[in-house]
């Protein structure tokens, strides 16, 4: 029993610790590509924050959010992707000008 | 005994999450960190999934937790391209760590062909 209210205290610890370092960079990064990054790395860190969540209250309520997570989490990384290749494009043309 | 089991997978997932974020602010630019990001988008949510099926130990969970992981390793690698080829047309790439530049010989043959 008091293993695993240790094992639980440090999975809430080392989870905090990661999501405060990629809010930081979030808020650092120097391109907006960084923060793509960031932002991605702080969606998979909330899938696995939902997974744990299930293990420790041992219910599966949260397994469909996961699975929606896991399936919509591409779009917004994919859509920044393009945003940023139509902006450079614009720019390239203006340079050539 | 499961319990226990299931807690040391999951604090594996979550210490994976961990050196991806400090990747995240250590390394210098967008290719290097989106090699961190990869950690806990395929690994971490494995370890975690194994987890969440030994603590319920449901059939139902297990078909929940088989999407969740071929989605992600499916789709993972496409956020993950199309990041790294903006950050390359972008400058956003210090030309000089990179060994091989097989996409520049690309790039200059297209220019080639007008």
């Amino acid at each position: 029993m008091t293993v695993n209210a240790v094992l639980i205290a440090a999975i809430a610890v080392v989870f905090a610790a990661a999501a405060l370092l990629a809010i930081i960079r979030m808020i650092k990064g120097p391109s907006i590509l960084d923060r793509a990054i960031a932002s991605d790395v702080l969606l998979s860190e909330v899938l696995c924050i939902l997974g744990a969540e299930a293990v420790i209250n041992q219910h599966m309520y949260t397994l469909p959010i996961m699975l929606m997570i896991s399936a919509t989490g591409i779009l917004g990384t994919v859509a920044v992707a393009r945003f940023v290749a139509r902006r450079d494009r614009a720019t390239l043309r203006e340079e050539e000008r | 005994m499961t319990d226990t089991i299931a807690l040391v997978l999951v604090l594996l997932g979550s210490i994976l999450s961990l050196t991806a974020s400090i990747g995240l602010l250590r390394f210098s630019d967008v290719p290097a960190r989106l090699h961190a990001a990869t950690k806990p988008q395929v690994l971490g949510v494995i370890l975690i999934a194994l987890g969440v099926a030994v603590a319920l130990h449901t059939w139902p969970a297990v078909a929940f937790l088989i999407p969740i992981v071929v989605i992600q390793l499916a789709t993972a690698p496409i956020s993950a391209h199309m990041v790294a080829r903006q950050a390359y047309r972008n400058g956003s790439i210090d030309h000089d760590t990179l060994l091989v530049d097989e996409l520049a010989d690309d790039i200059e043959a297209q220019h080639d062909a007008g």
